[in-house]
């Protein structure tokens, strides 16, 4: 009733919503429909993380920074890894390199289509959440059958990386990869197309080039709107040096950046099908040789105790650039472990991006950045014949099909 | 511009402002790719004309994070820029380290400048109480409950005392 | 006396009839359109689980609610859903008020649902339920002339060709095929109206592409956000039953053909032979215009809905009207 006076209405969004999968308050003042004004607010999950780490061994960090993101599990252990082995002083074999960066592009996929899905539910358009969904099975596969695991990966190590990609598994990827180049087109019609996503889209959320730059923002948020920031191409770590990454903009396709919602699906969506062709490169341009600077993690351990040095790294997460700084001080424990994922720095734009929308807008928009939502897990919680399932069973599934994905692999490898 | 043309530039401009001016590069991949990091102290008192010298040299200068420790009588503030951005392979990682006294842990803003620093800025004051001057008021993480308690600080301020249910099993003390 | 209990006894037959079947074509619904998002989705019998869970749930009535508008008009809307089903034929069968009211009174009738939802919404206090009170209202305006240009037309071919009966009864629908009373330019233009129509559906029944007032992922369910327990079970059923209400109304208006007249059967197997094929017709348009359409849109904005509504839709609906009175003319 009070809004027919016109009077402002407060309305929060988070951080309990439908349609913010994570805790971020957004408060959102409106009249009628209109947003006139946002606020936000962090910290209601925030886990201490960085204190924890303080107190732990850089191995034992490593399984943090894995769990500071659902999804981004490979990008915390790479930017935690490059920050401290500037630190150490050490250098990671070429070949480590090129399967970092085959993880990172595994990795990027699957977080753009998570995000592609989660955009087409914000808008109500569930039939291409569940397609999107449907797609990403199949690079979370080609990630278990490389890993072990689906989702928290552990394959990265302080030096180098666990597991090696090998000749036979070569065949299964590139069939992986021939599947998305099959589908891929199937995607651009969908979003590039369809009438409703684009009258939803086009034009909503605008962030122009100038509040990017000014804002600090990163990553496909700051691309959409024209800024031709990317770390893999500004900043050599791993193997993109070797690869020449051109950061894409909308431009690529359309020759015209809006830096809207609709610009920032479609560099997600281009930047999928450049994941593909940078994994294809690295299989094909990947050197023979080690994958570990010290095999041995007691040495390892101790080389880094005599550490006393800080490192910064810098990482292309899929939401943008991450960074990580550490400082080690003759000790076990780390005294510095500073974190901030690309969200932190993409908070900036929500004020920018809402004011003006309507209220119908803001889950499209406030997801458009892709505020890093923690993944989904796989639990089957009744099968076909009503039988509840615990964690013990559900376990023994998951390392059956593991098993069955990687049957030529030898058995009860890994962290299974 | 590539990044040795930048670092030359930068450090002409920065001239007497910081110290310790340092370059570290790493080597990756096949082709041995340079990655630059540039490390440089500034004092508190002159560290944001050093951030103002920034933008001759870049319009907008790239904020990526502060970093914050307690080093015991003072706190560090490292300021992490990236710099020459959106040039292939020519980034640079400049660091500026500003040390604060305990007994005067004030700092001038920089989201006048820089309003991209917001967040950093409200995470230096929850967590390591700092004061800044000229931030907007209002709190990002923490909430009023543990007003006085700053997590990062390694002193009596610090969260050992709210931090008995934290994980503390198997810790290294 | 007799009579009068013969009717109640009638009456309760198909109002308990219609909320079966409203609520097992709810059911194919939902899992026609997990199939199609290539789920496997729940039983067929899910909305009656659901309908039973809550009705043992608590009933949860907010503090800043006014409980007795709150609690009423679930109720209202239940029932006003249902006593539209009241007035219309199925198949061959009259209609059990076709006597006590027209065709004027039904679309009076169906506004009350969403008039309950929204006054009910406003009633809970909640800002979410307020914003999806207002964009009902908002969208019910919007196509209510759609409705009422439709109405005019189907009144206007039949006064004009029965002259001597009441053009908006039911019962003058149900005996004469609308499309048989109207020349070539007549169905050119009928087959406009059948489209808007059709396009009122999703806006009236409340589902995807304009399922604003509820709009999950925006304002929390909107009008239903506060409603828990015997509420939000009234409330299931009054939606399925708007549903199977509206999709009826337009078979008795467009698509009124019977089996029985084509394969010339006769009896209870008349009868039963309409009424299968009558509930296959509900079917097809709720497939067409509920189900399919809401498994492939995007929810719109309540200012682009309304938009498509008052410009496009009615619009077309004027022409369709215009073609009838070209046709009449002629």
């Amino acid at each position: 009733m009070r809004l027919s006076e016109k009077k402002k209405c407060s309305i929060a969004i988070g951080p309990i919503h439908p349609a913010l999968k994570e805790p971020i308050q957004i408060e959102v003042k409106i009249e009628g429909e209109k947003v006139t004004d946002v606020d936000f607010a962090l910290g209601h999950v925030h886990r201490g993380i960085e204190w924890i780490g303080l107190r732990r061994n850089p191995l034992q960090i490593l399984y943090l920074a894995e769990r500071v993101c659902g999804i981004c599990n490979i990008s915390h252990p790479l930017a935690f890894c490059t920050a401290i082995e500037n630190a150490a002083n050490i250098k990671v074999p070429e070949r480590a390199e090129y399967l970092r960066v085959i993880y990172a592009e595994l990795e990027r996929i699957h977080s753009h289509l998570l995000f592609l899905g989660v955009a087409a539910h914000e808008l109500g358009f569930d039939s291409i959440l569940h397609y999107t969904w449907l797609v990403r099975e199949k690079v979370l596969d080609i990630i278990e059958y490389l890993t072990g695991n689906r989702i928290t990966k552990a394959v990265l190590m302080i030096g180098g990386i666990r597991r090696d990609i090998t000749k036979e598994q070569i065949p299964k990827i590139k069939e992986t990869l021939k599947y998305y180049e099959k589908i891929y087109k199937k995607l651009c019609d969908i979003f590039l197309d369809d009438p409703t996503i684009k009258l939803r889209t086009r034009d909503i959320g605008v962030l122009t080039k100038e509040q990017a730059l000014k804002l600090c923002i990163v990553g496909p948020t700051a691309r959409a709107s024209g800024v031709k920031k990317d770390i893999r191409q500004d900043f050599p770590y791993a193997a993109y040096a070797d690869l020449k990454i051109e950061a894409i903009t909308p431009a690529t396709l359309l020759n015209e950046i809006r830096g809207d919602v609709f610009d920032r699906v479609i560099v997600r969506l281009l930047e999928v099908k450049q994941s593909m062709d940078i994994i294809k490169r690295c299989l094909k341009e990947m050197p023979e040789g080690p994958i570990m600077y010290e095999p041995v993690l007691q040495k390892l351990l101790v080389e880094l105790k005599q550490v006393s040095n800080e490192g910064v790294a810098l990482v292309e997460a899929p939401r943008g650039e991450l960074i990580h700084y550490i400082r080690m001080k003759n000790s076990e424990a780390p005294v510095v472990w500073k974190i901030r994922a690309p969200t932190y720095a993409n908070m900036h734009a929500i004020p920018a991006i809402l004011k003006d929308c309507q209220l119908a807008d803001v889950p499209i928009v406030v997801a458009s950045i892709d505020p890093c939502i923690s993944c989904a897990n796989r639990a089957i919680v009744a099968d076909k014949n009503n039988i509840v399932l615990n964690q013990e069973k559900l376990h023994e599934l998951s390392v059956k099909k593991t098993l069955a994905l990687t049957k030529d692999k030898v058995k009860g490898e890994g962290n299974d | 511009m590539n990044a040795e043309e930048f670092i030359e530039k930068l450090k002409k401009e920065l001239g007497k402002d910081v110290s310790n001016f340092k370059v570290v590069t790493t080597e990756h991949g096949l082709s041995k790719s340079k990655a630059y990091r540039v490390w440089a102290d500034a004092d508190s008192k002159n560290f944001k004309n050093v951030v103002k010298k920034l933008f001759s040299l870049q319009e907008y200068p790239h904020f990526s994070v502060s970093s914050g420790f307690d080093a015991g009588k003072t706190i560090e503030i490292l300021l992490h820029f990236a710099l020459n951005y959106a040039n292939p392979k020519a980034l640079v990682l400049f660091t500026l380290r500003v040390k604060l006294p305990k007994q005067k842990l004030k700092m001038k803003t920089i989201t006048d400048l820089i309003p991209g620093a917001m967040i950093s800025e409200k995470e230096k004051r929850e967590f390591l109480g700092i004061e800044i001057e000229g931030l907007a008021a209002g709190k990002m993480f923490l909430d009023d409950s543990l007003s006085g308690v700053y997590p990062w600080r390694r002193d009596s301020k610090g969260a050992n005392k709210i931090a008995k249910n934290l994980h503390s099993g198997d810790a290294i003390e | 006396m007799i009579e009068f209990i013969y009717f109640g006894l009638e009456a309760l037959i198909i109002i308990l009839l219609a909320l079966f079947i409203a609520l097992l074509f709810n059911g194919i619904e939902r899992k026609l359109i997990a199939r199609m998002q290539a789920r496997i989705g729940p039983p067929i019998t899910q909305p009656f689980i659901d309908v039973k869970k809550l009705f043992i749930k608590e009933n949860i009535v907010p503090d800043n609610a006014i409980p007795w508008i709150f609690n009423a008009m679930p109720l209202i809307a239940l029932a006003s859903s249902l006593l539209v089903l009241l007035y219309i034929p199925f198949g061959g069968m009259p209609a059990l008020l076709q006597n006590y009211g027209d065709l004027i009174l039904v679309v009076y009738i169906m506004l009350i649902p969403s008039l309950a939802l929204a006054i009910g919404a406003f009633a809970s206090g909640s800002p979410y339920a307020s914003i999806g009170a207002q964009r009902e209202i908002v969208i019910m305006i919007s196509y209510e002339f759609v409705l009422s240009v439709i109405v005019i037309a189907v009144a206007w071919l039949f006064s004009l060709a029965f002259p001597q009966a009441n053009a908006f009864s039911f019962a003058t629908i149900n005996e004469h095929a609308i499309w048989s009373v109207a020349g070539p330019v007549g169905i050119a233009g009928l087959l406009l109206l059948f489209i808007s129509s059709l396009a009122v559906m999703p806006a009236k029944i409340g589902k995807l592409p304009i399922d604003i007032a509820e709009a999950k992922t925006e304002i929390a369910d909107g009008v239903l956000v506060e409603y828990s327990g015997r509420n939000l079970a009234l409330l299931h059923m009054a939606q399925a039953t708007r549903m199977f209400a509206f999709a009826s109304l337009i078979v008795a208006l467009f698509l009124p053909w019977n089996l029985s007249n084509i394969f010339s059967l006769s009896g209870t197997l008349a009868l039963i032979g309409d009424f299968a094929f009558f509930l296959a017709k509900v079917f097809v348009i709720m497939f067409v215009s509920g189900i399919f359409v809401s498994a492939a849109s995007a929810r719109l904005k309540i200012d682009q809905a309304a938009k498509c509504y008052i410009s496009f839709i009615f619009l077309l609906s004027l022409i369709g009207l215009m073609l009838i009175g070209l046709d009449i003319m002629l």
